[in-house]
């Protein structure tokens, strides 16, 4: 009777156990589940916009109705991406078998081991001829191998007011504009020349955030080579341009995002923007409208390259090392990155710019863009993309800039002199690179 | 018989607590001791095996101004938000109990003490952030428009005006909930040492000093020991409250221990070994402070 009794606690906590332990896995039962039976096979994307999910769903799977498969597409926002794709992909276990980076980090996945070199998945340099240079640089390894591609460029621009240059400098044609901005000391100087005319109504930039990718793109060096960091001679030009830009009250003291850099946008007190390929169709578009006045900006703005060639954002596509869906992984990538079919499909639905020349040649001159008063943003973009150099980048990109970013402000609104804001540049970079080499 | 009937409901209470004790093993005891384990390797980046590397871990957070740093503002922001919550707290839970005074709408002031305690974090740091921004935040609006400042001020510049600001925010979000607290255990006391009191002709303030405080101690200490933990761990508001490229600005201001950890492992070169090493630091710390303050109430 004693042991009766013992016995059948002893399987009521057995039951307990396990139905605590289906409770908290159940999601990776089914996960075996679906891996032991075939039919059910999937492809798992990763990505951070909904672009790539678009893609796939509106113009692959309608291409490709009988795959066989599902295509799993996971998005992460941005800001929590890395920290979340980072353990997956170490663990191996639910990791997806194509993800994408962007610029910024891309390097970090690229000269890892966990991203496979497109030879490996049949893809040779030969296929990716007709793709811009910049595009294909970004996305190879320390070793030059070739592990990842963008169907899209992303070159920068700088965009206008055309009202305000009227107004104020008495014309505002994108050629004399340019001549306004050709360089950073020339558009300090228009940037003066417009406080001054405008009676300080109007700033030349929304904040000192926004010159930083022309100033990073255009180093000599990247920020980590061999192992040692490298400020490059043109961060000390970033440092003075942002405090005389923030001394002299030349900009609307707006960060990058905040919500007085998107009102500038509608508003008439910021006269230009720096904004690459997807700023012109996602967020200035997006933002010419004055909900209060009911007025917009749209068709009142003109584009130039600004003070120097630069590109921002972008995103790639890679395929993890150790994927079980090789070939599955290699059709959606060639469809989505190479296919000319699809390519000039996106390109006209969306206006974005393709990495893909030939693609870009054949339809770039069937542009006009009447939010730019009738300019050919296609055919400039494609112009401004040749200009790109993407052989500097690095997998410590984006930390190191967050990080230099801070000590711009803090040096350019006066609380740090400039010695101070470097030393405690290094020592920020030193302190989440501890195996980086910072000379003191 | 009924000598074996107890003894059989001893053995079921262990059966009963069985799965808070896995839970605990498994999601707890486990990612600690695997912490500490962490805390002496060298584990890095993509890297997945580890050698050993003995206390070197701890001597580099020790060398470095950021951890250093980073402790000194935890201690800092907590300190600054934790006395006036505990004080104001006090200072309502004693009006709202006080049998002379019979406070009107009791119930509506609690509820809208305590209200800022449900709200998200997320939603407050976002709410807060804007309204302080500069240079056109409703703050600034309103303290240029009043003619108390000339130009706006720029409140996420200023490490003081940072590190306030957070304090205040945890200050607002809790105070209601210690509150409700002290009001409860103040319930509890036998209300005929204070008709005692009063018939004796003891003031308001000898009664609160002499009955309600000594008697309330034990849930003193639980406040204290529970808010020195909630406190060293504080990582929602101060991150999400500057947004500028990370968190911790101006100047790693209002960098806590629990963000340092977080920008150590997730960040940069994520420094699994520190951000455990740092973990460890801050568990010590914690159990050291919860001891100092059991043995102050127990000698007291």
């Amino acid at each position: 009777m004693k042991r009766n009794k013992g016995v059948a606690s002893f399987l009521i906590v057995i039951m307990v156990i396990s139905m605590l332990f289906t409770g908290c896995s159940g999601e990776k039962q089914e996960e075996t589940i679906s891996k032991s039976s075939k039919d059910s096979k999937k492809l798992v994307v990763w990505t951070f916009t909904d672009e790539v999910k678009k893609m796939i769903e509106d113009y692959y799977l309608k291409d490709n109705p009988d795959l066989g498969y599902q295509v799993e597409i996971v998005i992460v926002p941005n800001e929590q991406y890395q920290s979340k794709i980072d353990p997956a992909l170490q663990a191996g276990k639910d990791a997806p078998d194509i993800f994408a980076i962007e610029a910024g980090y891309a390097k970090k996945y690229l000269n890892s081991e966990v991203t496979m070199p497109l030879k490996d998945l049949g893809i040779e340099d030969s296929d990716l001829d007709d793709v811009m240079t910049y595009v294909k640089d970004a996305a190879r390894d320390s070793n030059g191998l070739l592990k990842g591609i963008s169907w899209q460029a992303c070159p920068g621009a700088f965009f206008y007011r055309r009202s305000l240059a009227e107004k104020y400098f008495g014309f505002s044609d994108p050629k004399k504009i340019q001549e306004l901005v050709s360089d950073f000391p020339t558009l300090l100087e228009t940037a003066r020349k417009l406080k001054e005319a405008s009676n300080d109504e109007v700033k030349m930039l929304a904040g000192i955030g926004e010159t930083s990718q022309i100033f990073f793109a255009n180093r000599k060096d990247g920020w980590v080579v061999d192992n040692k960091l490298i400020i490059d001679p043109i961060i000390d030009e970033y440092l003075e341009i942002s405090k005389a830009l923030e001394e002299e009250g030349l900009t609307a003291q707006s960060d990058q995002w905040s919500e007085g850099w998107y009102a500038g946008m509608s508003g008439n007190n910021i006269f230009g923007y720096v904004l690459p390929t997807w700023g012109l169709h996602y967020v200035l578009k997006e933002n010419a409208e004055n909900k209060e006045t009911n007025t917009t900006t749209a068709g009142d703005w003109g584009m130039v390259q600004g003070p120097g060639a630069y590109f921002w954002g972008g995103t790639w596509l890679v395929v993890r090392q150790g994927t079980q869906m090789k070939e599955e992984a290699k059709d959606l990538l060639t469809y989505l990155t190479l296919d000319e079919g699809f390519l000039e499909k996106w390109a006209k639905d969306t206006g974005d710019l393709m990495s893909n020349q030939v693609v870009v040649d054949t339809i770039k001159d069937t542009y006009t863009e009447p939010f730019l008063d009738g300019q050919n943003h296609y055919a400039e973009f494609a112009e401004m993309a040749k200009q790109v150099d993407a052989s500097i980048l690095t997998g410590y990109d984006l930390d190191i800039q967050n990080l230099l970013s801070e000590e711009v402000t803090a040096y350019s609104k006066g609380e740090k002199d400039k010695d101070t804001a470097i030393k405690d540049f290094k020592e920020n970079v030193k302190n989440l690179f501890p195996d980086l080499e910072v000379n003191e | 018989m009924k000598k074996k009937a107890t003894f059989n409901y001893s053995r079921y209470g262990y059966y009963f607590v069985a799965p808070f004790i896995i839970i605990f093993v498994i999601f707890q005891l486990y990612p600690i001791v695997y912490t500490l384990n962490l805390s002496i390797t060298d584990l890095t980046g993509w890297a997945t095996e580890y050698k050993y590397v003995g206390l070197q871990n701890f001597i580099r957070l020790f060398q470095s101004k950021l951890f250093i740093q980073s402790l000194k503002n935890t201690v800092i922001i907590w300190g600054v938000n934790f006395i006036p919550q505990l004080g104001i707290a006090l200072l309502l839970a004693a009006w709202f109990t006080d049998i002379r005074m019979k406070v009107k709408g009791q119930g509506i002031f609690k509820v809208l003490f305590y209200l800022p305690g449900i709200i998200t974090a997320a939603s407050i740091a976002v709410l807060f952030s804007s309204l302080f921004r500069f240079p056109d935040g409703v703050i600034n609006n309103i303290l240029v428009s009043a003619g108390i400042l000339e130009t706006p001020f720029e409140f996420f510049r200023s490490k003081t005006a940072t590190r306030l600001l957070v304090s205040f925010i945890q200050f607002w979000m809790f105070y209601g909930s210690t509150m409700i607290m002290l009001i409860a255990a103040i319930l509890g006391i036998n209300p005929a040492l204070y008709e005692a009191a009063m018939i004796d002709g003891a003031s308001n303030k000898k009664i609160f000093f002499s009955i309600t405080l000594p008697l309330i101690k034990p849930i003193m200490l639980y406040i204290l020991v529970t808010s020195l933990i909630g406190g060293m761990q504080m990582f929602d508001i101060p991150f999400l409250i500057t947004n500028r490229s990370g968190s911790g600005s101006p100047d790693n201001a209002i960098t806590t221990v629990a963000i340092f950890i977080y920008n150590q492992a997730f960040t940069g070169g994520r420094n699994f070994n520190i951000a455990s090493a740092a973990s460890v630091i801050l568990l010590g710390i914690i159990i050291i402070g919860s001891r100092i303050l059991f043995r102050i109430f127990k000698e007291e």
